[in-house]
């Protein structure tokens, strides 16, 4: 019960930052209450037992993403006036149907999760409840089964920073 | 109680993914519809950990690290083309990106 109402509080945490990241029309308010959306995923990750993702949310994520995006907003030169206003009239009344209706049925298609069976019921495995998230498990796995696609990240990663990088130099310096 | 845990968590990430979707559909500026993008990766990940700790099976985990390198990545990639197309039209409306429209 504890979990679920700490859960409740964080999620709404996130989705108070993701609002205000959608309506908000300064960008660099708009950058930091993504940030506030981060850091309550990040508890929620914790709540839901995955440690090491947690902390990686908030190092990766909140730490190093969205400070490029405010890097960019800053090198652009961004302000507020730059920013069209949210649409009015048709648009903006089209949009926010869309969006609720993909709710609407989101949340009809999740009416049969809670159908499913417990799995401490099904499967007879004793394993430690909150072991699976934390680092010895996903070490094992990630450089054991996964090994490959782990690697394939790192070439995937260089290929980012190079293409980064010839992506924003000026064109004669090349 | 472990059921009820998961349906709180994909309640959540379907929150999360219907306002990146808002977002994506009101913003007109790239960057800010970036923005939207990544609150749609994060639900993504939140299903993943969602359904990973009702399993209890750390493969979910390992599939939310990849994906947020992968987001790391596409940040870097994308945030460049921002900037690319910013000294284009010294403006970030994506209305009049009409290079390739014939």
């Amino acid at each position: 019960m504890v979990t679920l109402v700490a859960l409740g509080v964080f999620g709404a945490i996130a989705l108070l930052g993701g609002a205000l990241a959608v309506i908000l029309r300064d960008p660099v308010y708009a950058v930091l209450s993504l940030v506030k959306t981060m850091i309550g995923l990040a508890a929620v990750y914790f709540i839901l037992g995955a440690e090491y993702i947690g902390a990686i949310q908030v190092i990766v994520y909140a730490g190093a993403i969205l400070v490029t995006f405010l890097f960019v907003v800053m090198l652009v030169n961004l302000s507020p006036q730059d920013i069209p206003p949210l649409p009015r009239g048709l648009s903006l009344y089209g949009s926010v149907f869309l969006s609720v209706a993909w709710m609407f049925i989101l949340s009809l298609a999740l009416r049969s999760v809670l159908e499913l069976p417990d799995p401490a019921e099904v499967s007879s495995m004793p394993t430690n409840e909150y072991l699976f998230g934390t680092l010895p498990p996903i070490g094992k796995a990630l450089f054991t089964a996964y090994a490959f696609p782990f690697e394939l990240l790192s070439i995937t990663l260089i290929v980012g920073i190079v293409g980064a990088s010839l992506l924003v130099q000026k064109r004669n310096e090349i | 109680m472990k059921v009820e845990l998961l349906y709180a968590t994909l309640t959540l990430a379907a929150g999360l993914f219907s306002l990146g979707l808002l977002g994506l559909l009101l913003r007109r500026n790239i960057l800010l519809a970036f923005l939207s993008i990544e609150l749609m990766l994060n639900a993504a990940n939140l299903n993943f950990l969602a359904f990973s700790r009702y399993h209890n099976e750390p493969t979910g985990a390992i599939f939310v690290l990849f994906g947020i390198c992968l987001a790391a990545v596409e940040a870097v990639i994308g945030l460049g083309l921002v900037v690319r197309v910013f000294r284009m039209h010294q403006d970030l409306g994506y209305t009049n990106l009409t290079a390739l429209r014939w």
